[in-house]
């Protein structure tokens, strides 16, 4: 080390003070934190979001084989009657284009998710107010934008199907956590007996997310239904007696994934998925991955059957990131699980089974088959190219997510042929 | 529901917390962040606490899970992780030398994140340079560069007039 290298690490010695002021660490918050994020892996793994649902008409959708179809919400337009957005014809050629959506007034937001067709989006922008907590949301139709405000703090919209309905939910005053629909510019409260949340919607109207089961105790959940934003919720049923967990996605055919552990809190979430008309949900295997079986998974979405989230598995040498981590993709229809190479961060996956996320190096990127593309920045843009995708078209076409540099982050959405 | 494996946690993470802010505040260099860094360490904490069984090992899993937790913030921001705000902003101390100290706290404010945390284990907590590569998981070579960039763009930032005279002899 050189002289000078020796005198700059001998005054940084100076620096090993402790903050002044008392610590405001709150142990028993902490614990109780855990325990819900055991429950709500899905964002604290991803950092992301509930995400999409299928490209294909709904299909009518049987909760318990009852054979009673899931009305879609009257302000919904039947999707099978949409013509979709022109869109280039051919194959994919993963040539995209990055453009900046606009936000109104500060212009750090992010995108959350998107509709199948990539026509809607929803994000949210930087927080504030008090201990920055207050999110303002934001409802993209095209190029057009619309601010909504939820009540209550740690505002979030999940997820928005192809008529533009958008669900979500916020935290409010004492009383725990609260689900919202948010449809043309109208915030509607979810009917719900206990506290609890919105986490995705489908084209038919059917909204999934998970109700609080005992008051004070956050991280005890149920997983729930609403066959449409009018209807009271119904709980699913449980894989065993001492499940819980919230339901996380749910397919265009009416397939709610949910992400559960049994009981106890040290034990590992599972993917859970109910199938339209069967009568007991089914609780997917743990994948396989470099070294062995899986000791946990995160099931992050469901769509055109195709399950994906990640995996861990427990390990004594603990990598930069904590324990390895790997993106699987599970298919319903076979059980096939496989694990998808070079994905740092598993964001969102379309109809087709196509992954976008981030690559290494925090770049956006997607995943087809052994084929990965990183996505560009658009012109102008200066800094990293880091940053992350929330919304994937079912066409590959439409594409949506943020960039971030320094202190910004952007909404951007990529089109790509 | 608390039982014995809870009370574990809280007296060590208790016994633990002014080492655990002391390593947060030199890396963020503000108070609140700080707490907000702990706080968040000792959830994950919790989250692993029943599988940790070799105490040896946890006071440097805990800094890894705190390190990474502050490089994670700083690369993904607030729309990540919710925590945190706008940048960090560099308040002084109010003891002696608190100028000295603002001066060096504003400096290493500016280093680079990944740089910062190889400069704060190395030479605010004395970490040999095999120990800092695994709590940030990366190779010895990379430590010894960082730590190579990270010197440099403090002796940079400080501006002082015998660094300087001293960095610009060598070049």
């Amino acid at each position: 080390m050189r002289t000078d290298d020796e005198h700059v690490a001998d005054r940084l010695r100076w620096l090993d003070d402790e903050p002044a002021g008392p610590p405001r660490v709150d142990l028993p918050g902490a614990i109780q934190e855990a325990r819900r994020r055991r429950r709500n892996r899905r964002v604290a793994a991803a950092g992301a979001v509930a995400l999409g649902v299928l490209a294909v008409a709904a299909l009518p959708v049987a909760l318990n084989g009852d054979g009673r179809a899931a009305p879609a919400p009257a302000a919904s337009p039947n999707p099978s009657v949409r013509s979709p957005e022109p869109r280039p014809a051919g194959a994919w050629q993963g040539v995209c284009r990055a453009e900046l959506l606009p936000v109104p007034g500060d212009s750090r937001a992010t995108v959350v998710a998107g509709d199948p067709d990539g026509r809607w989006l929803v994000g949210r922008r930087a927080p504030h107010g008090q201990g920055r907590m207050d999110f303002g949301q934001l409802i993209w139709e095209g190029d057009r934008v619309r601010e909504v405000e939820l009540p209550g703090s740690m505002q979030q919209l999940r997820d928005v199907n192809r008529g533009g309905l958008a669900v979500g939910s916020s935290q409010t005053d004492g009383s725990g956590s609260r689900a919202w629909a948010v449809h043309d510019g109208e915030v509607v409260g979810l009917p719900m007996v206990t506290s609890g949340g919105a986490t995705a919607v489908n084209d038919a109207g059917r909204i999934v997310g998970y109700r609080e089961v005992a008051p004070g105790k956050p991280w005890l959940q149920r997983p729930v239904a609403w066959d449409s934003y009018r209807s009271q919720p119904v709980d699913l049923p449980l894989p065993g007696q001492r499940w819980d967990g919230t339901a996380v996605d749910v397919d265009s055919d009416g397939t709610v994934l949910a992400a559960m552990s049994d009981g106890s809190p040290d034990r590992p979430t599972r993917a859970v998925v109910w199938r339209p008309g069967a009568a007991r949900p089914e609780v997917l295997p743990l994948p396989t991955v470099p070294g062995g079986k899986a000791t946990t998974f995160f099931p992050a979405s469901v769509a055109g059957g195709w399950v994906t989230g990640t995996a861990e598995r427990d390990a004594t040498v603990v990598s930069r990131d904590g324990l390895p981590r790997y993106a699987v993709r599970i298919d319903l229809r076979t059980g096939r699980a496989e694990v998808l190479p070079s994905v740092r961060w598993v964001g969102v996956s379309n109809g087709q089974g196509w992954l976008a996320g981030t690559l290494s190096g925090d770049v956006p990127g997607v995943i087809i088959g052994a084929r990965s593309v990183k996505l560009p920045v658009p012109d102008g843009w200066r800094g990293d190219r880091q940053g992350s995708v929330t919304s994937f078209s079912d066409d590959g076409r439409v594409l949506g997510g943020k960039l971030e540099s320094d202190d910004q982050v952007r909404p951007v959405r990529w089109t790509c042929r | 529901m608390p039982d014995a494996s809870d009370q574990e946690y809280v007296e060590y993470v208790t016994a633990r917390l002014p080492a655990l802010r002391r390593l947060a505040y030199a890396l963020c260099g503000d108070t609140d962040q700080a707490d907000d860094l702990v706080q968040e360490t000792a959830t994950r904490l919790y989250l692993r606490w029943a599988r940790i069984g070799e105490v040896g090992r946890l006071d440097a899993y805990v800094r890894a899970v705190l390190v990474r937790h502050f490089l994670d913030t700083r690369r993904r921001g607030w729309w990540r992780v919710h925590l945190f705000g706008g940048p960090p902003d560099v308040r002084s101390t109010e003891d002696r030398g608190a100028e000295e100290r603002t001066v060096l706290r504003d400096a290493l404010a500016k280093v680079p994140p990944r740089q910062r945390a190889v400069l704060v284990l190395r030479f605010l907590h004395d970490l040999p340079v095999d120990e800092v590569a695994r709590t940030l998981g990366c190779s010895a070579g990379t430590v010894k560069s960082q730590t190579s960039h990270g010197l440099a763009a403090m002796r940079r930032l400080l501006g002082d007039r015998e660094l300087a005279g001293r960095a610009g002899e060598e070049r």
